[in-house]
C-alpha cells in the first residue's frame, strides 16, 4: 500500500528532476546547492554569517530565474537519423538547427527528448524481481531501478549537447550519440533548445516539436559459419521469383555455342557481330532454404531470457552462410514471415526489422507455431530452431521434423546451468543440439561447431 | 588543463575564512600547495580507483569530526563542523590539483554511484574547483566578524566567479546592471531576515521552558506537586560518580538545602554565596579544619557532573571539605552547604574530599518554622504518632517506622488539588507518593517537636555502570531527603520507600544501552579535551599522522610522478611555416578578441565572411588577398608589395573599429 | 583567353541549359580539366545526361552515351572484331568508349565484367582486344551514373574501383526558383537542342597545360596528405583514402584555382572539394554502418579536426 503511494510519486520527482535538470546549469545547480547549506547553517542569524550567503545567492538566482523566461527567437529543427541502430552499439546522428530569426544565437544547447509511457505497477513490480543487484533499501523503495525502467522502456538516454553559435537564418548542425538500451523503436519527440541567462545560472527554454523515428535492431554476437547440408529443392523461378509463381528462368551471361545447345537459346545479336552463334545461358536455381522458428511461448520463464533468444536468432540471421543456402523464412509465434528471395542485403534488413519488433506470447502454446510450420513445410530444405525450454511438445516437434528427412539445428536457452537436457530426438546429431545459458551466450555462441 | 581563476578565486575565499575564523595562517598553509601544484610541471598520476579511497578516507574523517562534536557540544557541533570544511575536504581537492586533472569520476564521492568497470557509460565526472570554492565561502561565515565587510567580500567573490563564465554574447553594461541589482537586493534580504529573527524570537522567548535540563537553582525549588498523570523524568545520564570502593548502600549527593517551604516551594529567603578562594589552580577548600586533620587515608570521589551554561551547583557528599582537580573559574559557597562553581559548559570533574562533617552552618529559626497552612495538619500527625513524648532520637524512629509501614512508593497523581490539601492527602489518605512528599513530610514533622530540619535536593547514586567501571545517576535517580541536627550535628534521613529507584527503572527503554554507550562517548571525549590536554592530545596526534601517513603511502606506491611535457603545435613540425610573420594576423588577433571566434577548421575567408556588421569588409578581403599570396604561394610577394600590405594593415587597426553590438 | 575566361565560358554555357546546379557544374568543370572521371550518384531525371550532353556540346568534341544493362557484354563497351568475308580478314569496330565524353548510364546495372571492362579502359587509357592494344582519346572523360534506388537485381560498384573516380557527388533536386525557370526554357523545346559550342578543342588543351603551372606550397601539400591520413584512423573506418586521393584533390583544387583566377592554390579550395574527392574512397566497416556513420559525415569529421593553415 505504501509501495504503491510511493510509485505514484516516482513520475512526480522523475519530472521534477528532469525540469530542473534542463532548467539549472552545472553553475545554477551549485549556487542552488548553496542556497540550500546556506539556509540550514544561517537559520540562527546570530551564530553564523551564512544568511548574509544565502541572501546574495537567493537573489542571484532569483534574477537569473526572472531573465530564463524570455527566449527570443524562432527555430526549426531537423534530424538526419540512419534507418537502423543496433542495442548497445553508440549510435550518432546529425541534427540541424535553422535559426529562422535574424539575430545570431549564441551559447545554445540542445536536450532531444525521447516519448516513453510510464510503466504500469504491475510491470515495475515485474521488472523488480528481475533485476537482484542492488541493496535491500532500493529494492523496496525501487526509484533507481524504476528509472531504469523508464529509460530502457524510452530506449535511450541523450545528453544535452551544446551547439555552435548560429548566425541569423542559417543552419548549424551537431553530431548527438546515443545508446540505445532496448530493440524496437525509439520515438524523438521533440527538441528543447536551452540558452542561459546572463549570469549563467538558469536556462530558457525553447521547445521545438519535431517527431522521428529510429529502430533498434536487436544485439547481434558473432557466430562461425552455419552450414546445414540438406537436399536442394527446385525452385521455380529462379532467383527472383523463387517466392512467388512463375516460370522465367535467371539469365546469367553469354557464352560460346556447344553442340547439343538448344537452338532458341542463340543470342541473335552477338551472332551477328560474330562468326560464330553465342548462347544465352539460364541457371535454374536450386538451393538450400532455410527456415528459422523463433519460439516466444515464454510461459513462466523471464523475459530477458526472450531477448536472448531474439539475440541469438539474429545473430544466426547475420553469420556468413553458406552462398547456396537462403533464409528467408521465419517463423515466430503465430506468425510466418516470407521475405522475397534476393541474395542481397535487404532481405536481412528486413528480417532485423521484423526481429526488432518481436513480443512474447504470454498466452497461446507451442502447438500453435508446430502447426504452422508443418504447413509450410514443402519449400523447406533446413530448418534452424531457437527453443525457450526443451518441454515434450517441442521435443516431439523435432521428431516429426527430422521424420520428414528435414536437418534440424536446435538451440535452446536456459535460464541457469544448472538445468541440463538429454538431446532426445537429437541424440544422434549432438553436434546440432545446443543448449544456451542465459548470461554465457557470447561465449557458447563461439564455441559452436556443426 | 590549469584553471588559474579558480585557483585564484580558492585562494580568496581561503584568505577570507582564515580572516573570519581567525585562522589565517592555517589558511595560506592550504592554499599554499594549490597555488605551487598549479606551476610546476610534475604531475602526480592518481587512478580512479585512487579516487575513491581518498574520497573514502575523507569521509571517514568527516565523520568521526561529526561523531565528536556533535558528542560534545550537541547541537552546537554543528557550527564547529561548518568552520573546519576546509579542511574535512582539503584531501580530495588537493588530489585534483596534484593529478593536473580538471575532475574526478563522480562515482568517487558517491558509493551507491560505483558500478562494476565493465560498465561501458561514460564516468560522470564533476570539477571540485568551484563546489569547494562554495563551501569555503560558506564555512567562512561560521566566523562571526564584521557582517558588512563580509557581505562586500562575498559579495565581490560572487561577482569574479561569474564574470570568470561569463559568455560572450552578454553584453557588460546587461551584466553589471544585473549584478548590482542582486546585491543590493541580497542586501535588502539579509537585513529583513535579522529583523524576522528578533521578532520571532521574542514571539518564541514566551514559549520556551526548560524541560530537558533540570538547573539547580539554589535559591528555590518547585516540588512536583502539582502535575496531574505520571510524574517520570528521564533515562539521561546526569552524574557520574568513581569510587574506589563498592557503595553498600546508595550514596546521597547533595546539591542544596533549602529551609522554608510555602506554597508548595521550598526556599532559602535569605541566602547568600560568599566566594571561596582556590588555594592552587584547581583546588578549593570549605573547611578548613577538615582540611587541616591530615586524613591519611582521605575518602574521596570522583563526580563528574554536566553544565549546560557557565555556571552551576555541583552534586557533593555531605561532608565534602575539599575538592580538587577540577579547572574552574571560581567556587562559591552559601550557608547552606551549596557549592556553586563557575566552569566553562560541558562535563565537569572533580575529587571530593569528604568526613562526617556535614557542610553547612548551623540551624537558625527558619529551621524550625512551619508555615501556618500546614501547622494543624502536621500538629495533628505529630499527635497521633505521639512524638511530644519522645527523645529526638526516638522521633525520628518513630517517624521512620511510620512512613515504612504505611505508605508506599508512586510517581501518579490522581486529582488536582491545592498543595495544603496534597501534603493532608498524601498523608492521611493516598499514602503514596514520590521522594519529594515523603521529604517534605519529614522535614516539616521534625520540626514540629523543635528538630531544625532543611529540605535537601540532589541525587541517589545506586546504578553501576559495567561499560564505564563508574556508578552513574539519571535524571530519574534525582532524590530529595531530609537532614536533621541532632545530638550538635546534621544527619541524614531518608524516608523514602527503598523500593524506588527499582521501580522506577523498571521502565526503562530498549535502546537504553545505546543512549547510554552515546552518552559515555560524549562525557569521555568532553573529559579528554578538558581535561588532559597534556598526554592524551600527544598520542592522538601521534595517531592521527600515522594514519595520514598511511593513506599518503597507499597513494603514491599506486601512482606514478609524470612529467608534463609542453607540447607547442608549431614546434612539432620541422618545416618552418612561410609567411607566419604575415602582418594580417594582428588584424586576426584583434578580431578574436573583438568579434567572432575561429573554428578550428575554419580558413580565414570563410571566417571573414562570418564577420557581421563590418562595413571594411571588402578592405579585409583585400588584405586576405594579399595575405594569402604571401603565405601561400610559393613565389610570395615582392617587397614592395609586403611594404604596402604592412601599411595597410597599421591603416586599417588605426581606423575606428565598430565595437561589436 | 586565360583559364579563368575559357572556364567562365564553359559555365555560362552549360549554365544555359542546367539550370540551379551552379556548385555541380563547378566541381564537374574542375574534374574534367584535371583529367579524373566523375560519378554522379542520383535519381533520376536530375538531369544527369543533359549535363554530359551540355558539356560536350559546349566543346564540340564527341559525346557517347551508354546505357548499361544486365546483359550487357564488355564487347558492347569496348568494341568488337568481325570477320569481313570479302577481305578475309577481322576488322575491329570501334566501341563507344572511342570518345571524348562517355556518359556511362546506371553503371550498377551491368554484370560485374562488364563493370570491369570499362573501368580498366578508365585506368589504363587503352584498351587490348584480340591482342592488339588500341589507345583511347587523349581527352577521354567518363561521366557514371548510379542509381541510388534500385538495389534489386543491381551489381554495385566495388569499393576497390571507386578509387578510379576522382570525384563523386549528387545533382539533386534544384530550388523552386530554378525549377519554375527549368519548367520556362523548356517550355517550346529543350536548350540542349539549340547549344552551340563555345570554346575549342585547342582552349581545353591550354586551359589543362596551364594547370600544371598552378603552384602549390609545400605546407598545403602536407595540409592535404594531413587530412587523407586522418581519414585512415577514424574509428568506424575500414580502408581510409590511398595516395590516389591525396593525386586527385591536389588536381582538382588547381583547377579551381584557375577557374578563380589565381596562380596557385589556397585552403579553400581544398576544402571545398575535400568531401567530393575522398568520401567515395573510404570503406566503412559493417557496424560502423549500421550507427548510421556515412562516410561523408567522416570526412567532415576530419575537416574538423585537423587545423588549417591561416
Amino acid at each position: 500500500m505504501i509501495r504503491k503511494l510511493i510509485f505514484r510519486s516516482f513520475s512526480i520527482i522523475h519530472r521534477l528532476s528532469q525540469w530542473s535538470r534542463k532548467k539549472l546549469t552545472s553553475a545554477g545547480t551549485l549556487v542552488f546547492t548553496g542556497i540550500i547549506f546556506s539556509a540550514v547553517f544561517g537559520i540562527d542569524t546570530r551564530q553564523t554569517h551564512s544568511f548574509l550567503i544565502f541572501s546574495l545567492l537567493f537573489s542571484l538566482l532569483l534574477l537569473s530565474f526572472l531573465f530564463s523566461l524570455f527566449f527570443r527567437g524562432r527555430f526549426s529543427v531537423q534530424r538526419d537519423l540512419p534507418e537502423y541502430c543496433t542495442v548497445g552499439k553508440t549510435m550518432q546522428y546529425r541534427v540541424k538547427i535553422k535559426n529562422e530569426s535574424d539575430i545570431t544565437q549564441e551559447d545554445l544547447s540542445i536536450v532531444e527528448e525521447l516519448g516513453c509511457v510510464m510503466p504500469e505497477y504491475s510491470e515495475f513490480l515485474r521488472h523488480l524481481k528481475l533485476d537482484n543487484k542492488t541493496n535491500r533499501f532500493d529494492r523496496y523503495i525501487g526509484y533507481p531501478r524504476w528509472l531504469k525502467l523508464v529509460q530502457f522502456k524510452r530506449g535511450a538516454s541523450i545528453k544535452m549537447t551544446p551547439i555552435k553559435s548560429i548566425p541569423a537564418k542559417t543552419t548549424s548542425s551537431t553530431v548527438i550519440k546515443l545508446i540505445p538500451k532496448r530493440r524496437g523503436y525509439i520515438h524523438f519527440k521533440r527538441s528543447v533548445l536551452l540558452k542561459p541567462d546572463p549570469f549563467g545560472l538558469s536556462n530558457a527554454f525553447k521547445n521545438i516539436t519535431q517527431a522521428n523515428t529510429v529502430l533498434v535492431l536487436p544485439k547481434r554476437y558473432k557466430v562461425p559459419t552455419i552450414s546445414l547440408p540438406g537436399i536442394r529443392r527446385y525452385q521455380r523461378g529462379g532467383v527472383h521469383h523463387a517466392g512467388s509463381v512463375g516460370d522465367s528462368q535467371e539469365f546469367i551471361s553469354l557464352r560460346d555455342y556447344r553442340p547439343g545447345d538448344p537452338i532458341k537459346n542463340i543470342h541473335w545479336r552477338s551472332f551477328a557481330k560474330q562468326s560464330i552463334p553465342v548462347i544465352k545461358e539460364y541457371q535454374d536455381e536450386f538451393f538450400v532454404r532455410m527456415g528459422m522458428v523463433l519460439d516466444t511461448f515464454i510461459e513462466n520463464k523471464n523475459e530477458l531470457l526472450f531477448e536472448e533468444a531474439v539475440s541469438v536468432t539474429a545473430s544466426l540471421i547475420e553469420s556468413p552462410s553458406n552462398n547456396d543456402s537462403l533464409l528467408d523464412l521465419m517463423f515466430i509465434g503465430n506468425e510466418a514471415y516470407k521475405f522475397t528471395s534476393d541474395r542481397g542485403v535487404s532481405n536481412l534488413n528486413r528480417m532485423l526489422e521484423v526481429l526488432a519488433c518481436v513480443n512474447v506470447c504470454h498466452d497461446k502454446s507451442f502447438e500453435n507455431l508446430s502447426t504452422l510450420v508443418f504447413r509450410n513445410i514443402d519449400s523447406l530444405s533446413a530448418l534452424m530452431c531457437i527453443f525457450l525450454g526443451w518441454d515434450q511438445a517441442r521435443q516431439e516437434f523435432v521428431k516429426k521434423i527430422r521424420a520428414l528427412n528435414i536437418p534440424v539445428l536446435v538451440v535452446v536457452l536456459e535460464e541457469s546451468s544448472e538445468i541440463k537436457h538429454d538431446a532426445g530426438p537429437m541424440e544422434d546429431q549432438p553436434r546440432r543440439f545446443h543448449v544456451l545459458h542465459q548470461n554465457k551466450i557470447e561465449d557458447q555462441l563461439q564455441d559452436i561447431t556443426f | 588543463m590549469k584553471d588559474y581563476k579558480a585557483s585564484a578565486l580558492i585562494t580568496l575565499a581561503l584568505l577570507m575564512w582564515g580572516w573570519q575564523n581567525n585562522a589565517l595562517s592555517p589558511a595560506i598553509s592550504l592554499a599554499l600547495p594549490l597555488l605551487i601544484a598549479q606551476w610546476v610541471h610534475w604531475r602526480l598520476e592518481i587512478s580512479d580507483i585512487n579516487f575513491n579511497r581518498i574520497a573514502d578516507f575523507t569521509s571517514v574523517l568527516f565523520f568521526l569530526f561529526i561523531v565528536i562534536q556533535f558528542s560534545t557540544k550537541s547541537a552546537h557541533g554543528i557550527f564547529a563542523i561548518l568552520a573546519a570544511l576546509p579542511y574535512l575536504f582539503y584531501p580530495l581537492i588537493l588530489a585534483q590539483y596534484l593529478g593536473q586533472v580538471e575532475n574526478i569520476p563522480l562515482h568517487s564521492l558517491f558509493v551507491s554511484m560505483r558500478k562494476k568497470p565493465s560498465d561501458k557509460d561514460e564516468i560522470e565526472r564533476i570539477n571540485l574547483n568551484y563546489p569547494y570554492l562554495m563551501a569555503v565561502i560558506i564555512s567562512a561565515s561560521a566566523g562571526l566578524k564584521h557582517g558588512s565587510y563580509f557581505y562586500i567580500c562575498i559579495a565581490a567573490l560572487a561577482a569574479l566567479s561569474l564574470y570568470s563564465i561569463r559568455s560572450r554574447r552578454v553584453k557588460i553594461y546587461t551584466w553589471i546592471t544585473l549584478l548590482a541589482l542582486s546585491i543590493s537586493m541580497g542586501y535588502v534580504i539579509q537585513n529583513g531576515l535579522k529583523i524576522a529573527q528578533s521578532k520571532f524570537e521574542i514571539m518564541a522567548s514566551t514559549f520556551i521552558e526548560q524541560m530537558m535540563w533540570r538547573n539547580r537553582d539554589p535559591d528555590k525549588t518547585r516540588i512536583a506537586f502539582g502535575y496531574i498523570g505520571k510524574l517520570k523524568l528521564s533515562d539521561q545520564i546526569h552524574v557520574r560518580v568513581q569510587s574506589n570502593e563498592t557503595l553498600i548502600e546508595p550514596l546521597l549527593l547533595r546539591e542544596a538545602s533549602y529551609t522554608s517551604f510555602k506554597f508548595g516551594l521550598w526556599i532559602n529567603d535569605d541566602s547568600w554565596f560568599e566566594s571561596v578562594d582556590p588555594t592552587t589552580d584547581k583546588e578549593w577548600i570549605f573547611d578548613e579544619s577538615s582540611a587541616t586533620a591530615g586524613n591519611t587515608r582521605p575518602e574521596k570521589y570522583t563526580i563528574s557532573t554536566y553544565f549546560k551554561g557557565d555556571r552551576g551547583v555541583i552534586p557533593l557528599p555531605h561532608g565534602t571539605y575539599r575538592i580538587n582537580n577540577v579547572p574552574a573559574t571560581e567556587a562559591e559557597l552559601n550557608q547552606f552547604g551549596a557549592v556553586n562553581l563557575g566552569m566553562k559548559p560541558g562535563w565537569v570533574r572533580y575529587d571530593a574530599y569528604f568526613d562526617n562533617e556535614m557542610l553547612g552552618a548551623a540551624p537558625g529559626e527558619a529551621d524550625l518554622t512551619i508555615h501556618k497552612n500546614y501547622q494543624s495538619i502536621l500538629m495533628k500527625l505529630a499527635n497521633e504518632l505521639d512524638l511530644y513524648s519522645k527523645t529526638p532520637n526516638e522521633v525520628i524512629q518513630t517517624v521512620e517506622q511510620f512512613f515504612r509501614e504505611n505508605f508506599s512508593y508512586s510517581l501518579e497523581q490522581y486529582r488536582s488539588m491545592r498543595g495544603k490539601n496534597r501534603l493532608e492527602d498524601f498523608l492521611y489518605h493516598r499514602r503514596e507518593g514520590h521522594c519529594e512528599y515523603f521529604a517534605t513530610a519529614t522535614t516539616l514533622l521534625l520540626r514540629t517537636v523543635g528538630i531544625p530540619t532543611r529540605y535537601t535536593v540532589g541525587y541517589s547514586i545506586q546504578e553501576y555502570s559495567l561499560l564505564e567501571k563508574q556508578y552513574i545517576a539519571r535524571a530519574r535517580d534525582a532524590h530529595s531527603w531530609t537532614i536533621a541536627y541532632v545530638g550538635d550535628q546534621w544527619i541524614v534521613l531518608d524516608n523514602t520507600p527503598a523500593v524506588w529507584a527499582p521501580l522506577e527503572s523498571a521502565d526503562e527503554n530498549w535502546w537504553q544501552p545505546i543512549a547510554d554507550l552515546w552518552s559515555w562517548l560524549g562525557y569521555s571525549v568532553s573529559i579528554w579535551r578538558d581535561y588532559s590536554k597534556d598526554q592524551n592530545n600527544f598520542a592522538i596526534q601521534i595517531m592521527l599522522i600515522i594514519v595520514i601517513i598511511y593513506f599518503f603511502w597507499r597513494l603514491f606506491t599506486d601512482s606514478r610522478f609524470i612529467k608534463i611535457r609542453q607540447t607547442t603545435a608549431l614546434q612539432k613540425s620541422n618545416m618552418s611555416v612561410p609567411g607566419s610573420d604575415s602582418p594580417l594576423y594582428k588584424l586576426t588577433n584583434l578580431l578574436e578578441e573583438r568579434g567572432i571566434k575561429r573554428l578550428n577548421e575554419e580558413t580565414l575567408s570563410t571566417w571573414f565572411l562570418r564577420q557581421e556588421n563590418n562595413y571594411q569588409q571588402r578592405s579585409l578581403l583585400t588584405l586576405l588577398d594579399l595575405h594569402y599570396r604571401y603565405r601561400f604561394d610559393p613565389v610570395g610577394l615582392t617587397t614592395g608589395e609586403l611594404e604596402e600590405f604592412e601599411d595597410h594593415v597599421v591603416r586599417l587597426l588605426d581606423s575606428p573599429y565598430p565595437s561589436r553590438q | 583567353m586565360t583559364g579563368k575566361e575559357i572556364y567562365q565560358k564553359l559555365y555560362d554555357n552549360i549554365g544555359n541549359v542546367i539550370k540551379g546546379q551552379s556548385g555541380a557544374i563547378r566541381k564537374l568543370l574542375a574534374a574534367f580539366f584535371s583529367g579524373g572521371h566523375v560519378l554522379l550518384e542520383d535519381v533520376p531525371g536530375t538531369g544527369k545526361t543533359t549535363l554530359a550532353k551540355a558539356l560536350a556540346r559546349s566543346i564540340d568534341i564527341q559525346y557517347h552515351r551508354i546505357q548499361f544493362t544486365p546483359d550487357l557484354l564488355p564487347s558492347d563497351i569496348l568494341g568488337v572484331s568481325i570477320f569481313d568475308p570479302a577481305t578475309q580478314t577481322f576488322n575491329f569496330h570501334q566501341g563507344p568508349v572511342f570518345t571524348n565524353i562517355l556518359l556511362a548510364d546506371e553503371i550498377n546495372r551491368a554484370s560485374p565484367r562488364t563493370q570491369s571492362a570499362l573501368l580498366e579502359a578508365m585506368a589504363e587509357s587503352q584498351v587490348s582486344i584480340d591482342g592488339n592494344i588500341l589507345q583511347l582519346n587523349k581527352m577521354f572523360f567518363v561521366i557514371a551514373t548510379q542509381n541510388p534506388i534500385e538495389f534489386h537485381g543491381t551489381y554495385p560498384l566495388p569499393e576497390a574501383q571507386m578509387d578510379r573516380f576522382a570525384m563523386r557527388f549528387k545533382l539533386g533536386f534544384v530550388s523552386t526558383e530554378s525549377e519554375v525557370m527549368i519548367l520556362s526554357d523548356q517550355n517550346k523545346q529543350h536548350p540542349i537542342d539549340t547549344l552551340l559550342p563555345c570554346i575549342n578543342h585547342e582552349d581545353v588543351l591550354t586551359l589543362k597545360q596551364s594547370l600544371h603551372e598552378i603552384r602549390i606550397s609545400d605546407e598545403l601539400k602536407r595540409y592535404i596528405v594531413d587530412i587523407i591520413r586522418a581519414t585512415r584512423n577514424i574509428k568506424g573506418v575500414q580502408h581510409g583514402a590511398s595516395p590516389r586521393a591525396s593525386l586527385a584533390l591536389m588536381k582538382t583544387a588547381q583547377a579551381l584555382a584557375i577557374f578563380d583566377g589565381k596562380e596557385f592554390v589556397s585552403p579553400d579550395h581544398i576544402q571545398e572539394l575535400a568531401t567530393t574527392v575522398i568520401a567515395h574512397r573510404i570503406v566503412l566497416d559493417p557496424e560502423a554502418l549500421f550507427s548510421g556513420v556515412t562516410a561523408e559525415d567522416v570526412v567532415t569529421e576530419t575537416l574538423g579536426n585537423t587545423p588549417v593553415p591561416i
